[in-house]
């Protein structure tokens, strides 16, 4: 009997709680419409950049006029073959620009058609096909593989940014699927396959070699930052303000912005320790790659947790105990781990979900110190990145002295 | 004449107004503390007695009024260091040790680390806990906890201590010491307002002011207000003066 006493208390509890009952109701309800909302399996419109040198045209020999030269751009099959909705392609004619644009984050890889793609693919359909009908102004010709061709270089180049594998992974698998489409639709009828395997190479143009591991470590990194440090945060100035002290201190000599900052402090460092932690059992027990600046790495993490400090001690002004503090630190930690890139890129996210993404302080966090562990990037790869947390640093430093001022009204 | 009133004023209300909502927690409330007294502030619970010190110290604004303490209009941030504040909740670290504690809240308080040790030594023998200097606050008893409350706020020196019922949960003989030092730091001219329900104790008081209601009914040496009600202790002439005071309200 006293069990069902204990229990029914703590529903009468609740009852005096009503945010708690709503939290209670909604956290759950938030998890899986997030999670049934925000995947939509395989990363969809990658920004990529294509680099079409493809001539079109393309040499052969035909039974009834010898040797020929038609033009056809089979690349542009190629491309189609991606679909409307793999990739967000963007056309340039220079290699350079192309990579630049990887440099500077706004695509995930190149795609780089060389001039005598064209002619290559033929030439390998021919090979195995050995003859193929083809109107040639209105006729048609008969074409027969041109003998042993010279390739000096493969006709399709990628060149991916690995240090979102996922993202690489996807523009190397559709590339090869459209390719192979486009093989076997020239194949059509023909119980055989072109060994193509030497027409296209892939370059990791960042990150090479990097695997899942790798891709997922600065993610498991930024969410341990934000678990912790928010609920350390809304924990202990709940539990201050419930005891009284943080009251009490502030008929003390001491500013609210000196109050602030001294839980920023306490709290940055313990979050640098843990951070630490992650980063030397990631390297030194699953070697995962780390190729960058560990000081640069260790200021933005630095950044980023005054921020999330700040709002720590923003929202523990709403939260009445130590229950609803935790329910408030999953409302920071929810969105964390599905909408901010910790795990899966922006793009294996459903569209209307996207936007969202950048609105999480801890989504920059994660592209920085995925810049800066997989790719080596500077001060100049994530001044972005870094622009964005600094801000959002100020914004709920000030926010939270503001409320430190509002509880003790003298300072 | 009126200059020499108000530098040996540490505490001077002017028609001091707090509502919460719809409820008028206190009502023009005019109050004036001179150097070196005691002033007890006694009332029913919900009379306005620790929204008053809250108000005092800076941590409520009032709706209405003005405060005044050692001559500085409230808020005043140079004047926290004069202040020494006991609240009704222990408001103590229970997660480090009484010497932390003391140490934590006097540096903070502009002490030396030299300075807190020796403020430590006296008041800790004081409250009684000089034996436990290197326990933790949460292990000690509930009266424990709020004598270490108290030497916190005491820890600087204060020119003024708001005391917000010190000696409640405190054993009856600690208590007569704490009276003890109360009249000591009188003396020496720390001014002490304090709030308290045990109204044998509002006797020592060099003046008390009786809350009814967020209003001050009547004011004056306990003596005297026994005397004007006719009574023969505080309690009586607490529950007649404030019959009266309803009566007249």
């Amino acid at each position: 009997m006293n069990v069902f006493f204990v229990a029914r208390n703590v529903f009468r509890r609740l009852r005096h709680d009503w945010l708690t009952v709503i939290m209670l109701g909604t956290i759950p309800l938030l998890f899986i419409l997030l999670f049934g909302y925000a995947f939509s399996g395989t990363p969809t419109d990658i920004a990529v950049v294509i680099v079409n040198h493809d001539s079109g045209k393309i040499t052969v020999n035909t039974k009834e006029f010898g040797t020929i030269t038609v033009e056809k751009r089979l690349s542009d099959d190629l491309i189609s073959g991606f679909g409307d909705h793999a990739f967000r392609a963007r056309m340039v004619d220079d290699e350079k620009q192309a990579q630049d644009l990887v440099k500077r984050g706004r695509a995930r890889g190149v795609i780089e058609i060389a001039p005598g793609f064209s002619q290559d693919l033929i030439d390998r359909v021919l090979s195995v096909k050995g003859e193929m009908a083809y109107s040639y102004h209105g006729q048609t010709v008969h074409l027969l593989p041109r003998g042993a061709s010279e390739r000096s270089a493969p006709a399709l180049v990628l060149g991916v940014d690995r240090s979102n594998v996922p993202t690489a992974d996807t523009i190397v698998a559709t590339v090869r699927s459209s390719l192979n489409s486009l093989f076997l639709s020239y194949l059509a009828g023909r119980d055989t396959t072109v060994n193509w395997s030497d027409m296209m190479h892939t370059d990791d143009l960042y990150a090479s070699g990097a695997g899942y591991m790798d891709y997922y470590s600065p993610g498991v990194i930024g969410f341990a930052v934000t678990v912790i440090t928010s609920m350390l945060t809304l924990i202990s100035l709940v539990r201050e303000e419930r005891n009284g002290v943080l009251e009490r201190l502030l008929t003390f000599s001491i500013r609210p912005w000196e109050l602030s900052m001294g839980y920023t402090l306490a709290f940055t460092i313990i979050s640098l320790v843990q951070a630490s932690e992650v980063i030397l059992i990631a390297y030194f027990l699953f070697h995962t790659m780390f190729v960058g600046s560990l000081a640069l790495m260790l200021l933005v993490i630095i950044v980023y947790t005054i921020g999330l400090q700040g709002l720590g001690t923003l929202l523990s002004g709403l939260a009445r105990n130590e229950f609803q503090a935790v329910e408030y630190a999953l409302l920071i930690i929810l969105p964390g781990l599905i909408l901010t890139e910790a795990f899966w890129p922006v793009e294996a996210l459903s569209p209307a979900l996207r936007p969202l993404v950048f609105l999480f302080p801890l989504t920059y966090l994660n592209r920085a110190l995925r810049a800066i562990m997989l790719r080596g990037a500077g001060f100049s790869g994530i001044w972005v990145e870094l622009t964005v947390l600094a801000s959002y640093a100020l914004l709920m430093l000030g926010l939270s002295v503001a409320l430190m001022k509002r509880r003790g009204y003298t300072s | 004449m009126m200059q020499e009133t108000i530098l040996s004023d540490v505490v001077r209300t002017e028609g001091l107004v707090k509502r919460f909502g719809h409820v008028l927690a206190v009502r023009g409330l005019d109050l004036v503390v001179d150097e070196g007294e005691i002033y007890g502030l006694i009332g029913p619970n919900g009379s306005g007695k620790t929204t008053t010190m809250r108000m005092l110290c800076g941590i409520l604004r009032p709706d209405e009024g003005e405060v005044y303490i050692l001559g500085e209009r409230v808020p005043s941030f140079k004047v926290l260091r004069s202040i020494g504040y006991m609240p009704q909740e222990n408001a103590i670290y229970d997660d480090i040790t009484v010497q932390e504690n003391l140490c934590f809240f006097g540096r903070i308080q502009g002490l030396t680390r030299e300075d807190v040790n020796t403020r430590a030594d006296s008041i800790l023998e004081l409250v009684g806990l000089r034996g436990k200097r290197g326990a933790l606050a949460r292990d000690l008893s509930g009266g424990m906890q709020r004598r270490l409350s108290l030497a916190v706020a005491m820890i600087h020196h204060p020119a003024l201590l708001l005391l917000d019922e010190p000696t409640a949960g405190v054993d009856p003989d600690l208590r007569v010491s704490f009276w003890e030092h109360f009249k000591e730091l009188s003396a020496q001219g720390t001014t002490i307002l304090i709030t308290t329900h045990y109204l044998e104790e509002a006797s020592r008081c060099g003046r008390v002011g009786l809350m009814s209601q967020g209003r001050l009914i009547e004011e004056g040496p306990p003596q005297a207000l026994e005397e004007e009600a006719h009574a023969k202790t505080l309690e009586d002439a607490f529950l007649k003066l404030v019959g009266k005071g309803k009566e007249e309200g």
